[in-house]
């Protein structure tokens, strides 16, 4: 009675040390994103040649790659561009350019809810809902939720609005950082707004250096299958490499910043 | 028995209440691994994409044809033309065509800002004969992003350059090429009282021009085939039909001019439809301009219109299901659209002013259309329903837009008073955001351009 007892609580711990142990596998086979790029400059002999055998394969976007070899960038300079090629000129009336002003959010699980939801449901009516909510967000505080997710570890104790703040500076930081360098693709329309939003994940190292880049599962099956938006996902991924590291992000916060989700959306409603 | 029993029992409820346990402590446990920053980028920087085009690397012997930096140059102004890409200036590039044949050095075209480079070879084949081979490189991806390799005679070094600006648009832009087309268009010249009228026709950027007609019959509105060689135009004198006005198509490969109607009264506008098989015009019979459908093959017409109103200027669908056409029913001159048997008409347009030449985008999503309103004429644009009109250019007379594959840039022609009291008339292009006008060369004034498709050159 005894040993079959003992027996079948050490089965149980048996059981329950090994869910735990493949729990972390578990939350990874959620995360719904595939393909890793190496970000940077790299003048590594490994990892030019496993550059090279991407380029053998032109049609595969974006290959894992191990060899990770971290260089400064180059100063940037400014290019020399011929001046034939004369801004276009305004007319009567024009299609409405993309807007400038940069605006950013901060999203976390009631976002993804949406995000997800629109899958499933009417696409177009799902994004107008989501567009709206996050227009609620713009310069409103951050809702409690969201803080806790993205709270640093206590390191030292900070009073909630302290966080808030500082949550509100590492996004600003971040978005206009990005945002520099983010230009539009050689597109010759402009698209329906809500139609193109491009999602990529980066990992950021302790000094900003932008480590890898991840493209959403989805918006690489959709750049398969519609050419028209393959530029947007090239553009998005432009943006990260020509800015190939943050700057001036408090390093005391890295757990706050170091995997950031980023959603391009070239043209607002 | 009844032990087996009590320790499965006990078995169950032990299960029960660990499964419980493991599935309470899941959320918190997986709620301590480190969340991502969530960031939205709205909107971007808009500006012409800066590109890296080489002259190529040559043979020798080549090198006195100039090619290799006729081929370039022209790919060049292609893709600037378009407005949406920018060349960086060749005197920054820090490597030269030879040791472009080799992998490029992606620093040193960052260092430019380069964000594509275009290299290329081209080799002797025969005395007459050429390779042109080209490979478009994305500087910051460090990778190519395709190669293309043509062989073709060297006096077609033109259509060369226009294939291969049509595939490196089409990989950077996702949208259909429209290089490799050709535009036939009304060269015009003489005084306003003796004007002569002659059908012409050039590559889409103006090389290549040749008349196709010799100017002693008055020609109009010529209008591509869709998917041939052949274009159809409205002659009032008639080439070979003495002085009744007349329907002709024009086989470009053998030019054969051949009649397709004389038709009492007057006929305008003569348009393909998708499939080429049936032409769309407006006649004027007694006193009324209704449209009517003709098949190529029978030669039969049907009349699709009916009534004492002007319906004119028809131009069917991509799918070649619907027709837009502009009648004046309803007092004003508007826009409407139609079934290809001419049943439920409906109006889309409703703004101030006159609507005409509507013209169906190859991709179905916008009408262009001419519209007069105070006192000036306007290219403008709208979805099939009627909704989005948008005026995207303008001018004191502006009028007869014509779609280029694709469906994304269009052309027009414009008449600009001179000093002198004289007027010239040009043909321009024009992209549907209506921010990139630019003006066709042309030997003579022109007018009613006609954008061929693609691929049939």
């Amino acid at each position: 009675m005894k040993k079959a007892f003992y027996s079948s609580l050490s089965i149980h711990i048996l059981v329950f040390i090994l869910i735990s142990i493949t729990l972390p596998e578990i939350k990874t086979k959620e995360i719904d994103y595939i393909s890793v790029e190496i970000i940077n400059e790299e003048t590594n002999e490994k990892t030019i040649s496993a550059e090279t055998k991407e380029n053998k394969k032109p049609e595969k976007k974006i290959k894992e790659t191990k060899t990770i070899k971290f260089k400064p960038q180059p100063p940037k300079q400014k290019p020399i561009i011929k001046k034939e090629n004369p801004e276009p000129k305004a007319k009567i009336i024009k299609a409405k350019p993309p807007q400038k002003k940069p605006e950013f959010k901060i999203k976390e699980t009631e976002v993804k809810k949406k995000i997800e939801t629109a899958k499933k449901e009417n696409n177009d009516e799902v994004f107008d809902d989501m567009l709206k909510n996050l227009a609620k967000y713009e310069d409103q505080p951050i809702k409690p939720e969201n803080k806790a997710s993205n709270q640093p570890k206590q390191k030292n104790s900070k009073s909630p609005q302290q966080i808030k703040n500082m949550q509100k500076m590492i996004v600003g930081k971040i978005y206009n950082q990005i945002k520099e360098n983010y230009t539009l693709p050689p597109a010759p329309d402009l698209k329906v707004l809500n139609d193109i939003t491009v999602q990529l994940r980066i990992y950021v190292r302790p000094d900003g250096t932008i480590n890898k880049t991840i493209v959403n599962k989805n918006s690489i099956r959709r750049a398969k299958e519609d050419p028209t938006y393959l530029p947007y996902v090239e553009a998005a991924q432009r943006a990260i490499r020509k800015l190939g590291k943050f700057t001036k992000l408090p390093e005391e916060e890295y757990d706050l910043w170091k995997i950031i989700d980023i959603s391009f959306t070239p043209y607002q409603t | 028995m009844n032990k087996i029993r009590k320790y499965f029992s006990k078995f169950v409820v032990f299960f029960f209440i660990s499964t419980l346990f493991i599935l309470t402590s899941l959320p918190s446990i997986s709620q301590s691994a480190d969340k991502p920053l969530q960031i939205d980028i709205m909107g971007g920087n808009i500006q012409a994409m800066p590109i890296a085009i080489s002259y190529f690397s040559t043979e020798e012997n080549l090198k006195e044809l100039n090619l290799h930096k006729n081929i370039p140059n022209l790919i060049a102004n292609n893709l600037i033309n378009s407005g949406l890409f920018k060349l960086l200036d060749r005197d920054a590039y820090m490597q030269n065509p030879d040791q472009l044949n080799a992998r490029p050095k992606f620093r040193d075209w960052r260092i430019i800002d380069a964000q594509a480079l275009i290299s290329g070879k081209i080799i002797k084949k025969t005395e007459d004969k050429l390779s042109v081979s080209v490979e478009l490189w994305d500087v910051y991806g460090e990778k190519r992003m395709f190669g293309l390799s043509l062989s073709s005679k060297i006096k077609s070094w033109r259509r060369i350059s226009h294939i291969i600006s049509d595939k490196i648009y089409e990989r950077l832009t996702g949208e259909e090429g429209y290089f490799d087309t050709r535009i036939v268009y009304i060269s015009e010249s003489g005084s306003q009282k003796n004007r002569i009228k002659r059908l012409a026709i050039m590559d889409q950027d103006g090389g290549n021009h040749k008349y196709l007609t010799d100017g002693k019959s008055l020609v109009l509105t010529p209008r591509f085939s869709p998917n041939q060689q052949q274009i159809t135009f409205f002659s009032y004198n008639g080439i070979k039909a003495g002085l009744k006005p007349s329907v002709y198509l024009y086989n470009l490969l053998s030019g054969k001019i051949e009649i397709l109607g004389q038709f009492p009264g007057m006929s305008f506008a003569p348009r393909f439809s998708p499939d080429g098989l049936d032409l769309v015009m407006s006649l004027a019979q007694n006193g009324t301009t209704n449209i009517h459908i003709m098949n190529l093959k029978s030669k039969k017409t049907n009349q699709l219109t009916k009534g004492r109103s002007i319906d004119t200027s028809p131009s069917f669908s991509p799918d070649g299901k619907k027709i837009v056409f502009n009648s004046d029913r309803s007092g004003g001159q508007h826009l409407y659209v139609m079934k290809r048997n001419g049943k439920n008409a409906k109006r889309i347009s409703f703004g101030r002013g006159s609507y005409a030449t509507p013209v169906w985008s190859p991709r179905g999503d916008y009408i262009a259309f001419t519209k007069f309103t105070r006192g000036r004429f306007f290219i403008g644009l709208m979805r099939p329903d009627g909704s989005e009109e948008r005026l995207i250019t303008e001018g004191y007379l502006t009028e007869g837009p014509t779609w280029a594959p694709g469906g994304r840039v269009l052309s027009f022609f414009r008449q600009i008073p001179q000093q002198n009291g004289n007027m010239k008339t040009r043909l321009f292009v024009i992209d549907i955001t209506g921010y990139r006008e630019r003006e066709l060369n042309t030997p003579e004034d022109a007018s009613d351009p006609a954008w061929s498709p693609k691929n049939i050159n």
